[in-house]
């Protein structure tokens, strides 16, 4: 065995002690040293060898958390925001990265800022049983309706409604709290149907918010926060061109960060008139929600807004 | 709950179809896409938790690293490559990575607060179909192998993050023979993988 050969033995042996953070002092100057004299040297290969045998030597995992889950979604918002960091070292020893500080991963969300005094306002509003509106079975106005809400026919009841086009037959199911809104039945009818089930569903109306899309938008969002479930109703909301930018849905919660609200899905308007029944699919359990803000973002969504193009908004306003 | 529950829609996403299934997260993760981000925190959201409760002194602590360990995964989600190695063993170095620096920095191991019971955790670590990886499986039958006493000291080091000292007086070895355990066990493996990956590659390249 050559004099390499026994020196990148001994080099693989004090990097397995490296990688059990067990390396003494005086190892540490050795390995270093070792290192220096073998920059080609595959530590990442060791690593990976570790880390299988510690996979393989693991009990099955422990379930995760719910509350790691939501701060691990709500760093990754963090994130993959407007203020994205990028890495460009290839080198695999600077894989190793550095500590990230908590005030690292805070960002300035300055635009919902400008709503925090406003959901100050609306605790209150929420929390005060006398002034929750109480849903209607019809729209307050009913020519706003699209043509497949079963509000445009006053004969039409929750019971009776049918999904999809004229004709179909399609009995809606009951109302349970597992079904996913929206995927099942038409959201139009879907929408009446827990306006009648939920008299205490919350209830606002859609105001423009700083995008040209939205100057004439109007409607309104229904949220049901036993059920976790809500529509969003608009009128006047400018059709958008999905393979250049979507729609997307943020829900401000007063139980949860302001500067990170709750993404309540990507959704397109397809009508030329812009109106439109959509199901809020929210990633996260909404606690009390104080505001519903629509922005135009890239296809697909993003993790994080940067709010420049806000359409809607609806609050107690 | 299965992923694909856990998203919001992306009705335009392009990369919605291809996070599906059991396939590679990291490659769509890298692009910002939040449901492969989703998708990730759920597929390996508690095998980190896992080795992070084992790693750290006290479940708040181990609560941070796992944050710090999934900042890591955004940040080298971009660097991870199939061809290399799966997506768990490249998520387990990263979290091995920050486990270790913070061990080093606060100088405190998890030692006296291991359960004896979970030293038994080696033959109970059988996969299920859906976690079974080629290099887990081939570091598994390694494992397996060995002598039971060298079973122990490995899974007590990897698993544990017990110094060898603390293992020497445990197990009542020498500290030589518990270093030359667990490098054997180490190394044997590297070897093994380090044969895939060429065989792998060289397949690859004869096709």
């Amino acid at each position: 065995m050559s004099i390499i050969d026994l020196e990148l033995a001994r080099l693989s042996d004090l990097a397995v002690e490296h990688l059990m953070g067990a390396l003494a002092a005086d190892e540490s100057d050795e390995y270093r040293d070792l290192r220096e004299r073998y920059p080609g040297f595959d530590l990442l290969e060791l690593e990976c060898a570790a880390a299988a045998l510690q996979l393989a030597a693991m009990a099955p995992p422990d379930p995760l958390p719910e509350r790691l889950r939501i701060r691990l979604a709500t760093d990754a918002a963090g994130f993959f925001g407007p203020h994205r960091r990028t890495e460009t070292n290839a080198n695999a020893d600077a894989l190793l990265p550095a500590r990230a500080s908590r005030a690292q991963r805070r960002q300035d969300l300055g635009w919902w800022a400008a709503a925090a005094s406003l959901a100050v306002a609306l605790i209150v509003w929420i929390n005060l049983p006398q002034t929750t509106t109480v849903a209607h079975l019809q729209p307050s106005d009913p020519s706003a309706a699209p043509p497949s809400s079963p509000a445009a026919d006053p004969s039409a009841t929750p019971a009776s409604v049918t999904a999809g086009a004229p004709g179909s037959a399609v009995r809606l199911p009951p109302l349970r709290a597992s079904a996913p809104a929206g995927e099942l039945v038409d959201p139009a009818a879907a929408r009446e149907q827990l306006l009648a089930a939920n008299p205490f569903v919350l209830h606002r109306s859609w105001r423009a918010g700083n995008d040209p899309a939205g100057r004439t938008v109007s409607g309104d969002v229904v949220w049901d926060p036993r059920t976790q479930r809500g529509y969003m109703r608009f009128v006047g909301l400018r059709r958008n061109n999905p393979n250049a930018e979507q729609y997307q849905l943020w829900i401000f919660d007063a139980r949860r960060d302001e500067r990170y609200p709750i993404d309540g899905g990507v959704f397109d308007i397809k009508s030329d008139s812009g109106a439109e029944v959509v199901a809020i699919k929210a990633n996260l359990k909404v606690g009390v929600a104080l505001m519903f803000a629509v922005t135009i973002e890239r296809p697909g969504g993003v993790m994080v807004s940067d709010r420049s193009r806000i359409a809607a908004l609806a609050n107690s306003g | 709950m299965p992923d694909h529950d856990l998203s919001p829609a992306s009705a335009g996403s392009m990369h919605a179809s291809f996070a599906g299934g059991d396939g590679p997260l990291l490659p769509i993760v890298a692009s910002g896409d939040r449901n492969a981000v989703n998708r990730c925190i759920r597929r390996y959201g508690p095998l980190v938790w896992s080795i992070a409760r084992r790693l750290s002194p006290t479940p708040e602590d181990a609560e941070d690293a796992v944050q710090e360990i999934f900042l890591d995964v955004w940040r080298h989600a971009s660097r991870f490559d199939a061809s290399l190695g799966s997506e768990k063993v490249f998520i387990t170095v990263l979290a091995r990575r920050r486990l270790i620096d913070r061990m080093r920095a606060q100088r405190s191991r998890l030692a006296a607060e291991t359960p004896l019971d979970e030293e038994l955790e080696i033959e109970a670590a059988a996969s299920s179909r859906a976690e079974r990886d080629t290099e887990v499986e081939e570091a598994r039958n390694v494992l397996l192998a060995l002598p039971a006493p060298q079973q122990q000291v490995i899974a007590l080091s990897l698993v544990h993050g017990l110094s060898h000292g603390e293992i020497a007086t445990r197990v009542g070895l020498p500290l030589g023979t518990i270093k030359t355990m667990i490098r054997r066990g180490v190394l044997r493996v590297r070897s093994l993988l380090a044969l895939r990956r060429r065989t792998s590659l060289t397949a690859r390249g004869a096709q």
